[in-house]
Parts: structure tokens; sequence; C-alpha cells
């Protein structure tokens, strides 16, 4: 059983358009039903390794399952 | 209503987020004046107590309005209004992990509030069982934390509601010493503070249980007298606890207003919304978190201040915002001011440069 508070990182990959909502999109598919982010930021950014390629953003969050 | 200035107020949000190092706020209260400042330029500043807390010291001023980091995400995004005028009935959550010395000290700022500045204290309420205080740091560098029990910190500030509590003080026994080099580095001004992510993970989750006002203070045993302590981290060092700024600040703090409510004007007091917001100030290396995102993607001006680093380097091109770049927090005020009085930024003379 997963504690009720515990770190969580993932990388997304932001297509355009508003941020907030892509965010909010990937921590909810990541946490799941019954959980959610309690707090979160990105916290660091990945640029592109070619002029062709995807920047990326890491973010940090702190997951809450009520228990 | 015109304020000093004659100029209807510029509705401002102030974010320095918590444990990230940031150069101006990452200690003990030390964005304060910038706050102020902030608050004298724009009539009406929305910031959390990581910019206000410094322990001992506090500063009250009916332009700035006190508001916990959940709530605050919360009220970007437009799910929360802030109702401000109202003075709160503080009650106090005390972690049992609390030794009996440290515990008496509490009780008797929540006393002396009472008895020497008129506060609403009470009622106290002690958790039912240690709350289990862990600190940890991300691979970012930024502070986080967790609890062992976190059902104590909610069945205890539902008793402090159920007490006729209207905002909550939550003092939670932290670990004296996690890690030495950390809290020396931190003590002479030069690394991330290390409780306060913890802190952060403790108050929002009373916010999101109860919707009212939060704040916490860390319970600690006195550090021995350094005389290299960095003026930043100073308040800290004042007295037995950080309790006095979170009671005088959620004294006075805005009731939180949910969906229900927002659009309604009721009892003659203020309600403020997320869409009257003109400015958001907030460091330039910090800007991915939800308040920041979620003003600056509604197209609130973004102010972002170079002269506050932290850990993190999460920019506006990063992040694909437009931002008015500020060297410091008092052109940052100028850039707030500007705005209140109608003068558009990109004017070649606001920025030195009136041949451009």
């Amino acid at each position: 059983m997963s504690p009720p508070l515990e770190p969580l990182e993932l990388v997304i990959e932001p297509a355009g358009g508003p941020l907030l909502p892509q965010v909010h999109q990937a921590l909810a598919a990541r946490v799941g039903p019954g959980a959610e982010a309690l707090r979160w930021a990105i916290t660091r950014h990945h640029p592109p390794a070619t002029a062709a390629g995807v920047a990326r953003l890491t973010i940090e969050a702190v997951v809450w399952r009520q228990p | 209503m015109g304020g000093a200035l004659g100029l209807p107020p510029l509705p401002t949000l102030m974010v320095v987020p918590t444990g990230v190092g940031c150069r101006v706020g990452g200690y003990a209260g030390d964005a304060l004046p910038a706050a102020r400042l902030l608050a004298a330029a724009s009539g009406c500043l929305i910031t959390h107590p990581n910019v206000l807390n410094a322990a001992s010291l506090y500063w009250s001023d009916p332009r700035i309005q006190y508001v916990e980091g959940w709530a605050l995400n919360r009220f970007a995004c437009g799910d929360l209004a802030l109702a401000t005028g109202r003075r709160q009935r503080v009650g106090l959550v005390l972690d049992a992990a609390i030794e009996e010395p440290l515990r008496l000290r509490h009780l008797q700022v929540a006393q002396a509030c009472g008895a020497s500045l008129g506060l609403a204290i009470g009622p106290v309420v002690s958790t039912d069982e240690p709350l289990g205080v862990g600190l940890a740091w991300g691979n970012s560098g930024a502070s986080w934390g967790t609890l062992g029990a976190p059902a104590a910190l909610l069945r205890a500030g539902e008793k402090v509601v159920e007490g006729g509590g209207t905002a909550i003080a939550v003092v939670a026994r932290f670990p004296d010493d996690p890690c030495a080099e950390a809290l020396a580095a931190y003590r002479h001004g030069d690394g991330v503070d290390g409780l306060a992510g913890a802190e952060a993970v403790i108050s929002h989750l009373l916010s999101r249980h109860l919707r009212v006002p939060c704040a916490h203070a860390p319970a600690l045993a006195a550090l021995p007298p350094d005389p290299l302590l960095d003026p930043r981290a100073a308040a800290e060092e004042l007295g037995h606890t950080f309790l006095p700024c979170v009671l005088v600040g959620l004294s006075r703090a805005p009731d939180l207003v949910g969906p229900e409510a927002i659009g309604a004007q009721g009892g003659g007091r203020e309600l403020l919304r997320a869409d009257q917001l003109g400015a958001v100030v907030a460091p330039a290396g910090a800007l991915g978190g939800e308040a920041v995102l979620a003003s600056a993607e509604r197209g609130v001006p973004l102010i972002a201040v170079r002269g506050n680093p932290c850990v993190l380097q999460v920019d506006g091109a990063a992040l694909g915002l437009k931002v008015v770049e500020a060297d410091s927090y008092a052109e940052a005020a100028g850039l707030v001011l500007a705005l209140r009085e109608g003068i558009a930024l990109e004017t070649a003379a606001l920025r030195g440069d009136p041949l451009a």
C-alpha cells in the first residue's frame, strides 16, 4: 500500500498552447484515481538536443492519497 | 477606493516559492521589505506566508492579503475568491510530538498575542498522535517533506473548526538537526531552507481539507548563537518559537470563498477574484508553479525578477511565457505602479532608453 504522501517526478514534452492544462493532465494521469498532486512545480527545463528535437520539462510533486 | 496615490488598487500577486533557495525570500521573512514596497505600489498585494513570516517579526499592512500556498494556487486558477476585511479567530493545532517545555512556549505565544495584541485565539487542539514530520530534497535541490500521520493533522484541524476557529495555525515538531551541513549553509545565507518544503505540505493539506486560512510554524529546539548568522535568517533566532508572525498573519487573513459564492458581493465585504489580478511578480527562474502559470496564461502581466535567483532555472523562455523582466524588486514595484497608472510597460523612457 502506498504511503499517503509521497514524492513524484515526471517529465513531459509539452505541445504548443497553454502549459497548465497539459501539466494538470499529465499529473492526473500519473497519480491515478483517488490521489492528487498536493504540491507541484516545474523544476527543470531540458532544451532539445537538436534543432528538430522537443524540449522537456521535469515536474516534481508531492502526491496525496486519501487514506 | 482610491488609496494613498489616488489611483484604484491594482491587485498584484507576489510569489516567492518555498524551499528553492531564493536569494530574497528564501530565509526568514526576508522578502517582507519587497512585499511592503509592492503593496505600496499596487495598493493590494496577495501573497503567501513564506513571504511574510519572520518568526517573532511581522508587518501588518491592510493592503497585504495573507493567503496560504494551496489556497493561493486555487485563487489564481479561479477556483476560490478571497473575502477580505474579516478578523479571524485563530485556532491552534499542536503536534503531540512537541515536548512539554517547548509546548508551553507555544501556548504562551498564543496567550501573549491575545493579551498584548488583542487577537482572538483558540481553541487549542493537540493531535491525537505525533505527526511524524520527515524532511527530504528533490533532484532539483528543492526541499519537500512528508508526514507519518497526516490523518491526525486533519482530525485536529476539524476539531479547531468545530470549536469556533475560523483560521488555523499549526505547529509541528520538526527534526532538530537532519543535515548539519545544510543547516549551517542556510544560517550563513547560502542554502535552501530544508524545513520549508515540509511546512508547505502541512499547510496545503489543512487548507485543502478545511478551506479556511492556514499557516504553519515549526517547533524546534533553540540553536546555539552563531556569530556568522546571515541577517536574512536571523529573525528565526530571536525567540523560542516561530509562531507570532503566523498568528498575526492569520488574524486578518481573507476568507476562502468557494465557487458557489464567487461573483457575489456578500455582507459588504470586498471579494477578490483571479480575474481582477493586474500583475504577477515572481523570481525569474521560478516561474513553473501553478499560480504563476495560471495567471500568465490568462494574460496577466508577469514581472520576472532577475535579481532573485534560486536553485531552479525555469524562466519565461523555458515555459514559453511572455515576461517583463525586472532586475530588482524596486524595479518590479515601479513596473507595477506603471501598470496601475496606465503607462504602457513598453514605453522606452521607462527603460532608460528614451531614444529607442
